[in-house]
């Protein structure tokens, strides 16, 4: 973005501009649309849209998809800068600030055992809650809030051949675009892995 | 009466009322002057005979007060009594009670009543004494009508059904504010008489005044507790006031016995008030018929309780004149916790926001001075041109290749003028180009810059003012708001008394206890964790501390012990020491516990700090048997535990045979710190500026590398470290002195409990008052951190934790934690568990869980590594990865089941793969189990268990 959309007189031209002076503009300027926009998006009411199916957030994983029920879920958007703290392990990325409340970050990939991308171009964040933990959840790709039947058929088959993670898995969703793991918030944010920090 | 309502109309007529007192205080005055006093008492009559109308129209107690001003102002005048001193001074007391009640000042109840009484007994004494022969003033009758007619009717009500219970609420709470502040005196009262009476003694004034005062406040609450319906209550502090009327009237001596008595006596007060449904009665038969011995009463006639006798207790002998109490009540506010909290974090976010401005801030000020350094620029330039190229092109006017030719903007006006002069010498008449015109616009926008510039800093110079007001605002605003909830230690003494008192009674032993700091004041929620630590230490050094009476005799101590609490503030510190003038702690009985739970070759080396800091290690006791009052090892793992909560510390000190002293310190406030930021690793940390004793230059001539790092400092060696590696944020091993040949670092000098340590770090980023915060709900414990601050840019930075940073090096593995919990069979020598994984999250993990359950723990990054280890230790179980470089999990295998030694150690399979081919190989090369990641803990410690231990017995 240059400074003459933000109608800075032509004269002056970016260049010409101090780094310092321009920093600010941008930092003025970043400030309001983030703002405007909202990098981080609250979703709620969305869900008394359709009152029949359960709405939930499809996403991505690698190239797996999965979905986790809308009213698990707290926020959702882009990834936050992230705070790396000691002696945690991998998965834990470490500590984010949402509008002043400090949560941790967990990386799902790594937490399901795959080896963890050096860095993501992009990243996306859920945050998580289960009444008593909240925590935001890495993911690679969002894909919307869709409504389905309430899913009831056992997972078939294992995604992560390398792991177990059908103890945090409670079933499938079938779509036109195929399956969808359904992630079950409650076992786990309730998994002992996730409460070894006391 | 709805007692809002009251107060709502109470308000608009304390005003007119307000308006009353002047002129009643003028001629009250007057009334000394023997010419003008009946004018001035007609004059009263009339003022209070307009007070009592208002006053008894809203409903008010005042009205009562003016109705006796009005009939003893109206009986001088008729004759029937006489203008005594005494009159006006019921007068002038009578006036400011109503001034008082303009005020705004709310009594209580019974406060009021007793006011009206004292003023009816006066009025009526007087004239009972003019007017002998009438048994009963007029007025005095009026009054009581009056009052049953319309004024007190709730009251009335209570006050001949006081166990039903049909009290307001209201008037409860207010009851049991009031019967708080009246204990709060008894008890300081009691605690006179503790510290004066060791002995008996004859009475003094001294004494006999104290008395005074508890038997009045026993007096009210007997008063004001039968009012609202605590019928049991009132019947006791009758009891109590019938022993305390003898021991004022009639007792010559006073014995510790009897002070001991009243404390008791005063404790069921406080029972009663508290948790009414502990009273044992049979105890309180007991101690009223050791009041019958004292008083010598008989248990007919007046000790039996009636709820008459509760009208009765108005009577003028008992009641002292309430004025002199009459204390000036400090309007409050009772509001909810969780509302203030809201204000204080509001606060914090407040000093969050403010920080946004100062980075914002430091940009603009940055931004103006480039401003001014181009507009320098430009000045520069523009003066240049003027200067080198104005002349020339004023001289070739036209020429080719001439500045102004080559821009003919305006060509019509140029031309003009050059036609018009041209027999002028250039230099006799300046002409203007529009080069000259170009060079005069730009010498303006020039100038117009420093304008702009100038107001530019003016602003910021503005802006940095309004800023700076801010802050201090805020941050006083933060002191005060914390101020809020600080309360004084006072609070807490009377539970320590209590406690040190039960204890010392129960154990049969003679301890002091001496509090001094009591108006020292921390955070309410402070005091409320720290209440149970200071108990268990206070009991503990009643029961394991002081000796007995005999024992104490024997070793030349007086008889009784004491025990001293003392606070004081030290910087930012509050600082609490318990001293007891007991035994000390046995450091031998500690060593011998220790040498049980451990690994003896540890515990021999162990100093007797290191001894002495064992007392706080969950689990930890010396005592053989429990008792109720300690022993259970149960307890100063929790002290420990609290003031870490609570950001603070304890130690002990002991000398052996004569005494021991805990400090406690706690920071003043929790929420916001003054902190030092840097940069280590890369990454920003936090740590609290009070943790930190001082930050020290790190240069390679003062580092001595061998044998091991450390740092020459003011003639101390003081052991070196890096921080990054001590909070295991870095995974190579990096040689800190590597660096430290080549440059200066900073370090950080850390003092705990007299050792002390430098923490080396990048680089120093300043300081700052920092917000702490904790790591959300899913982080609850991070080992090493102990919160967070959000920055004004909205990035968090981690807080150290100062003491388990310090703590990495100070227990390594052995000591820290491997201490077992004591409990039944189990095996007392920890566990050695090697994890052998190229993975370091992996080593971590494992290592934690299993230090978690008290086990020692080795790492090796591959096979390789781990024969090598095997060579140095034999642990009682692997834990082994199967993909590994240099040497995987399988060739590992093989090897050691060529080793006999090794053979005999049990391995688990840990790894990723969870196909059948792999189990079945791990199975062939002799694995023990084969465990699939991710693991669920339980139930791999238990394998872990199962297989050390088994494999342990079978050799």
């Amino acid at each position: 973005m240059t400074i003459n959309e933000t109608g800075v007189s032509e004269s002056v031209t970016e260049k010409e501009l101090s780094p310092d002076l321009g920093r600010l503009m941008k930092t003025i300027e970043s400030n309001m649309i983030a703002e405007t926009d909202g990098s981080l998006k609250q979703i709620e009411g969305e869900s008394k849209k359709k009152a029949g199916d359960p709405l939930y957030i499809p996403f991505l994983l690698g190239n797996i998809r999965f979905a986790v029920l809308l009213a698990d879920t707290l926020e959702v958007g882009k990834s936050m800068p992230v705070t790396p703290l000691p002696n945690l392990p991998v998965w834990v990325r470490g500590i984010g600030n949402i509008r002043g409340e400090v949560i941790s970050v967990v990386d799902l990939k790594v937490f399901f055992g795959s080896a963890g991308d050096s860095v993501r171009p992009e990243e996306y964040i859920i945050v998580l809650s289960d009444g008593r933990i909240k925590t935001g959840v890495i993911v690679d790709r969002l894909l919307g809030v869709k409504a389905f039947e309430k899913s009831d058929s056992r997972i078939v088959d294992n995604p992560y051949p390398d792991s177990d993670i059908r103890a945090y898995i409670n079933g499938v969703i079938i779509d036109e675009a195929g399956i969808m793991n359904v992630l079950d918030t409650g076992s786990l944010l309730g998994s002992d892995r996730m409460n070894a920090f006391r | 009466m709805n007692e809002e309502t009251v107060d709502v109309i109470t308000e608009g007529f304390a005003d007119e009322i307000k308006s009353c007192i002047l002129p009643l205080r003028n001629n009250l005055m007057a009334l000394e002057e023997p010419a003008q006093s009946s004018e001035a008492l007609e004059e009263i009559s009339r003022i209070a005979g307009t007070v009592y109308g208002a006053a008894s129209l809203v409903g008010v107690w005042i009205s009562d007060v003016a109705l006796e001003i009005k009939q003893a102002a109206e009986d001088v005048l008729t004759g029937k009594t006489e203008l005594t001193p005494r009159l006006i001074e019921l007068f002038t007391s009578a006036v400011s009670y109503i001034e008082i009640f303009s005020e705004g000042v709310q009594l209580s109840k019974t406060g009021q009543q007793s006011c009206i009484e004292e003023l009816a007994e006066g009025f009526g004494g007087l004239k009972q004494e003019a007017d002998t022969g009438e048994l009963f003033p007029v007025d005095v009758i009026d009054f009581l009508n009056d009052e049953e007619d319309d004024l007190f009717i709730p009251e009335a009500v209570d006050e001949c059904e006081p166990e039903k219970g049909a009290v307001e609420p209201e008037l409860l709470v207010l009851f049991y504010q009031e019967a708080e502040e009246h204990l709060e005196s008894i008890r300081t009262n009691l605690l006179f008489l503790e510290g004066g009476i060791r002995n008996t003694v004859t009475m003094g004034q001294q004494h006999r005044e104290s008395v005074r005062q508890i038997r009045r406040s026993v007096h009210t609450i007997k008063g004001a507790g039968g009012l609202v319906g605590l019928g049991s209550l009132a019947e006791w502090a009758h009891h109590l006031e019938d022993l305390l009327d003898w021991l004022f009237e009639t007792a010559v001596e006073i014995s510790p016995d009897l002070v001991a008595l009243l404390t008791k006596c005063t404790d069921i007060l406080d029972v009663f008030l508290e948790s009414p449904e502990k009273i044992d009665r049979n105890e309180l038969d007991t101690l009223k018929d050791i009041f019958r011995t004292y008083t010598g009463t008989p248990e007919t006639g007046k000790s039996s309780f009636s709820p008459e006798e509760l009208n009765e207790y108005s009577d003028s002998s008992v009641s002292e004149p309430e004025k002199v109490q009459l204390p000036v009540q400090e309007r409050s506010l009772r509001v909810g916790m969780e509302r203030f909290d809201d204000l204080v974090n509001l606060v914090s976010e407040q000093i969050i926001a403010l920080s946004a401005f100062d980075q914002s801030m430091d940009q603009f000020r940055g931004a103006v001075n480039e401003l001014d350094l181009s507009r320098n620029h430009l000045r520069q330039t523009t003066r240049k041109l003027e200067a080198g190229y104005e002349v020339k092109a004023i001289r070739q006017p036209g020429a080719p290749g001439g500045f102004s030719s080559s821009h003919p903007v305006e060509p019509s006006m140029h031309s003009g003028d050059s036609d018009l002069f041209e027999d002028f010498d250039p230099l006799e008449l300046d002409r203007y180009s529009e080069f000259n015109m170009i060079i005069r616009a730009l010498s303006e926008s020039a100038v117009d810059i420093g304008a702009i510039h100038t107001g530019m800093r003016n602003f910021f110079s503005d802006f940095d003012g309004y800023l700076t007001r801010q802050r201090v605002l805020l941050s006083e605003f933060q002191d005060k708001l914390m101020r809020v909830r600080m309360t004084p230690m006072g609070n807490l003494s009377n539970r320590m008394r209590r406690t040190v008192r039960d204890i010392s009674e129960m154990l049969n032993k003679k301890v002091r206890l001496d509090i001094s700091g009591e108006k020292i004041e921390l955070d309410s929620t402070i005091w409320n964790k720290l209440a149970d630590p200071l108990m268990h230490i206070l009991r503990n050094a009643v029961d394991h501390g002081i000796e007995s009476a005999e024992e104490r005799r024997m070793l030349g101590k007086p008889e009784t012990g004491t025990i001293s609490v003392e606070a004081y503030r030290q910087g930012n510190q509050v600082v609490m020491k318990i001293v007891d003038d007991g035994a000390g702690i046995d450091l031998d009985a500690i060593q011998k516990r220790a040498e049980k739970t451990m690994a003896s070759e540890s515990v021999e080396s162990l100093s007797q700090t290191d001894l002495t800091s064992l007392i706080f290690h969950p689990g930890f006791t010396t005592k053989e048997s429990v008792s109720e009052t300690s022993g259970r090892g149960v307890g100063m793992d929790v002290v420990k535990e609290n003031l870490r909560e609570l950001k603070g510390d304890v130690s002990v000190e002991t000398i052996h045979g004569k005494s021991t002293i805990f400090t406690l310190r706690i920071p003043l406030t929790l929420a916001v710190v003054r902190a030092v930021l840097f940069k280590a690793g890369g990454q920003t940390y936090a740590a609290a500026l009070n943790d930190v004793s001082e930050i020290v230059r790190v240069s390679p001539e003062i580092v001595i590398e061998e044998p091991q790092t450390m740092l020459r400092l003011d003639g101390r060696v003081v052991p070196l470290y890096s921080l990054t590696q001590s909070l295991g944020m870095t995974e190579t091993e990096s040689d800190i002195d590597a660096d430290l040949k080549t440059e200066y670092r900073p370090g950080l000098h850390i003092v705990i409990g007299g050792k002390s340590r430098v923490f080396v770090i990048d680089s120093l980023l300043g300081q700052k008052e920092i917000v702490l915060k904790n790591l959300g709900s899913h982080l609850k414990y991070v080992r090493g951190i102990s919160g967070a601050t959000i920055m004004g840019d909205g990035s968090l930075i981690p807080i150290i934790n100062v003491e388990e940073l310090f703590n990495a090096h100070e227990y390594p593995a052995e000591l820290q934690e491997t201490l077992p919990p004591i409990s039944g069979n189990e095996k007392i020598k920890p566990l050695t568990i090697l994890v052998v994984d190229d993975s370091v999250s992996i080593r971590q993990f494992v290592s934690r869980l299993m230090q978690e359950q008290g086990w020692q723990t080795m790492t090796a990054k591959n096979g390789a590594e781990a024969l090598e280890r095997l060579h140095e230790t034999q642990p009682d179980l692997i834990v082994l990865d199967i993909e590994m470089p240099r040497m995987n999990g399988f060739e590992f295998l093989n090897a050691r089941r060529a080793d006999k030694k090794m053979a005999g150690i049990p391995v688990i399979m840990l790894t990723s793969r969870s196909t059948e081919k792999y189990r079945v190989k791990a199975g062939e090369l002799g694995a023990d189990a084969f465990v699939v990641k991710p693991f669920n803990d339980e139930t791999f410690i238990h394998l872990v268990r199962d297989l050390a231990v088994s494999k342990g017995n079978n050799e």
